[in-house]
């Protein structure tokens, strides 16, 4: 979606246009879905939380200034921050970098493809990175945002963000070793 | 550029130059064409980049979902307690096609002067008038005449 189409589109959300709503929501959802999903490792409150995202999109849009990012940094920035309230009400999870347990999703490898079981292994060394290593990996590498977007989404400088991302690099470098070699 | 700025570069961004920061993109290229011994550094990168990309998530749709949780206006409230969402869909709009109609006969009901109990009165006064008139005096004539 060009830039100046999808500016005219938040307007008319401004204004209470669901149908312009409604495109934006099919434009970006699937994007926002795939980073809070990989955040969270759970459907259901990655669903609540894209939901919930967009909701604030909704009553928030007159405040969207385009100059100062686009609207998919502006979303990423809801969702992200919704993610880390959910780290902080969840008691066994807390957004610092210390690493946590990947969860289990139950994946059956019996019933898996080759291809599948490798993404499966590396959904839980990603899973397993701490949560700010994980935001910066996922933003720049699965996002698509750019080093200062990502930066300014974690709050952190751009100097900050490298030092995450080479740490969660490497650390799915050793995770992943065995996949990476054959 | 040198070696070691290359290697910090790529070990945060991985080998795919579009993700590489756009002010030093054109600096990190022009460096890896030159040096031999940055091509391990860059396979090295490319490798973990191809498994990373295993990692797909299915497709969702969650519009309709989102389209329903949005905060509704008042007409919209008023429309959904008129006519309940689990009533059958088809007699919604024949519904409120009649709410103009509803809408006219709690007005005509509530205000004195489109009551027409006012019309019956004045007949019922004019008719009274008449009657107490002596023969012919109403319109000049004899009715009976």
């Amino acid at each position: 979606m060009q830039a100046v189409d999808e500016q005219a589109l938040v307007r008319r959300v401004a204004a209470g246009d669901r149908a312009a709503f409604r495109l934006l929501v099919e434009a970006h959802q699937r994007a926002l879905w795939a980073y809070v999903m990989r955040m969270l490792a759970d459907a259901d409150r990655a669903n609540d939380i894209v939901q919930e995202t967009f909701l604030r999109f909704w009553t928030r849009a007159s405040r969207y200034d385009p100059s100062a990012a686009r609207l998919s940094t502006w979303l990423h920035h809801i969702a992200h921050n919704l993610c880390v309230d959910s780290f902080r009400r969840n008691a066994r999870m807390s957004y610092t970098d210390e690493p946590i347990e990947a969860e289990d999703a139950g994946a059956n490898p019996e019933t898996q493809s080759l291809d599948e079981q490798l993404g499966e292994r590396v959904r839980r060394a990603v899973a397993a990175l701490p949560e700010r290593q994980r935001s910066a990996l996922l933003m720049c590498h699965y996002q698509g945002l750019s080093n200062k977007e990502a930066a300014s989404i974690i709050d952190v400088s751009v100097d900050a963000l490298e030092s995450l991302l080479a740490r969660a690099r490497r650390r799915l470098k050793q995770e992943l070793s065995r996949e990476i070699e054959s | 550029m040198n070696r070691d700025e290359a290697k910090a570069l790529l070990d945060a961004y991985g080998a795919d130059a579009e993700k590489w920061p756009a002010e030093r993109r054109q600096a990190l290229a022009l460096f890896l064409d030159g040096d031999d011994a940055a091509a391990d550094i860059l396979k090295e990168a490319r490798q973990l980049d191809q498994v990373l990309a295993t990692y797909e998530l299915p497709g969702v749709d969650l519009a309709d979902q989102i389209l329903d949780a949005l905060p509704q206006s008042g007409l919209e409230r008023l429309l959904n307690w008129l006519m309940p969402v689990p009533a059958s869909l088809w007699w919604r709009p024949a519904m409120a096609a009649a709410l103009p109609l509803a809408i006219g006969v709690c007005i005509g009901a509530l205000n004195p002067e489109f009551s027409a109990y006012d019309d019956v009165n004045d007949w019922a006064s004019v008719e009274a008038q008449l009657l107490s008139l002596p023969a012919g005096e109403s319109a000049g004539v004899s009715w009976y005449e």
